[in-house]
């Protein structure tokens, strides 16, 4: 029964990595839709990822 | 408002963190790789709660045509996928020291996979139809039927022989776990909870600017 | 361009439910036979997952050569398996096992793979209740309530 720590951190890191990545992915796309800036014209594709 | 729950989200976490590896013992049987169920079960509970979500919100918008139960629909959708992509990462990676296998095709593993790439078709699809109101619509209807996949997940274990245990939990009769690690379980759940509630609070907003910024 | 993009994601998607579904039902629907359904009908060199409980005093395993030899049982009918490797974390007497390979004409299932199946019980260290041998029984063969 060995305790497999680098798993335990593998799974948090990945979950915390998943979850900020998500929320920063909101928190940009929010920011370029509340200032529209030149070169970023409010009917521009939304960024995926 | 949605800040409040952003902070309420980020110190249920900690609490859950202090929870899973503070309070929580070391399992008897897996020792401390156990641990990762603290992320990896509250993670399906709330992918499961989003895509209720997203099924009462379809049937909503079936109903009434209004733009914010799609809206929600669509944000709840998405960060289900986000979850359910969790649990399989998690799993996978519990599985790996504890049964001897990152993947195997049993039927809980491989109705979830179905699961996750149900919703992402539905995400798929409302990216690939131009007319918005049509493309809500064909969601809508996507959103209601891909629900009956949840409780084939859930109950997969229970209807076929698979390599996934049963619930220790959601089940009828006493729980398989001691107290300790019931409480862990919780306080984790209602940490992801509300980083979903965030989450969808934001994503709702996002696609209300979206569509004001008009495509 | 963002069109031909969405199909081509679409036809992946729809490929990858339509092989997911395939092997769901070839695959999952029985994911593993229990020693007794493979008493009944075993075929020698045919490619099985066998799944039972390891029987308990039956595990011998050699650390120089890795041969690994034990008993998967059912409470019925019992199989020996012969595996080559280092067992999973969770594998041991008295508990699940699922393994995958072949049966031997020598009357063995040779092993390839060995997956360690645990029950939905989790116990703090100082409760050191065992969980009785026909409850195990009951979370591998997966029909609890």
């Amino acid at each position: 029964m060995g305790d497999n720590w680098g798993f335990v951190l593998a799974a948090y890191a990945l979950a915390a990595i998943v979850l900020t990545g998500y929320w920063r992915h909101l928190v940009r796309r929010e920011r370029e839709l509340n200032a529209p800036v030149a070169g970023h014209p409010p009917g521009a594709p939304p960024r995926q990822q | 408002m949605t800040r409040v729950l952003g902070w309420l989200a980020a110190l249920a976490l900690l609490a859950g963190l202090g929870m899973a590896f503070a309070v929580a013992p070391r399992e008897a049987t897996q020792g401390t790789v156990q641990r990762i169920m603290y992320v990896h079960v509250p993670s399906v509970w709330v992918a499961y709660c989003a895509f209720v979500v997203v099924f009462v919100a379809s049937i909503a918008y079936l109903a009434t045509r209004a733009e914010a139960a799609d809206r929600l629909a669509h944000a709840s959708a998405e960060v289900g996928v986000l979850f359910t992509g969790l649990t399989i990462a998690t799993g996978s990676i519990w599985g790996k020291p504890t049964w001897g296998t990152w993947w195997t095709w049993d039927a809980r593993l491989t109705s979830v996979a179905v699961l996750f790439v149900m919703y992402v078709g539905y995400l798929l699809l409302r990216g690939m139809i131009d007319e918005g109101e049509r493309a809500a619509r064909y969601a809508a209807v996507l959103g209601v039927v891909a629900a009956l996949n949840i409780p084939l997940v859930h109950f997969s274990v229970l209807w076929w022989r698979t390599l996934h245990q049963p619930p220790s939990l959601m089940k009828p009769g006493p729980s398989s776990m001691p107290p300790v690690i019931v409480r862990a379980l919780l306080v984790n759940f209602a940490a992801f909870a509300l980083l979903y509630l965030y989450f969808v609070a934001k994503r709702v907003r996002l696609l209300r600017l979206e569509g004001e910024a008009g495509a | 361009m963002r069109k031909t993009k969405f199909i081509t994601g679409g036809a992946v998607i729809a490929a990858a439910l339509a092989y997911m579904i395939y092997a769901g039902v070839t695959q999952s629907a029985v994911y593993f036979v229990t020693p007794a359904e493979l008493r009944a009908s075993a075929v020698a060199g045919k490619a099985y997952r066998l799944g039972g409980m390891v029987l308990p005093g039956s595990v011998t395993w050699e650390p120089r050569t890795l041969a690994l030899h034990f008993t998967l049982g059912d409470g019925t009918a019992t199989v020996p398996v012969r595996h080559k490797g280092t067992p999973p974390d969770l594998f041991g007497e008295g508990r699940g096992a699922v393994v995958e390979g072949t049966w031997s004409a020598d009357g063995y299932f040779r092993a390839s793979l060995i997956l360690a199946k645990h029950s939905e019980e989790y116990k703090a260290p100082h409760d050191a209740s065992q969980a009785g041998y026909k409850e195990l029984i009951r979370t591998l063969q997966g029909d609890g309530r």
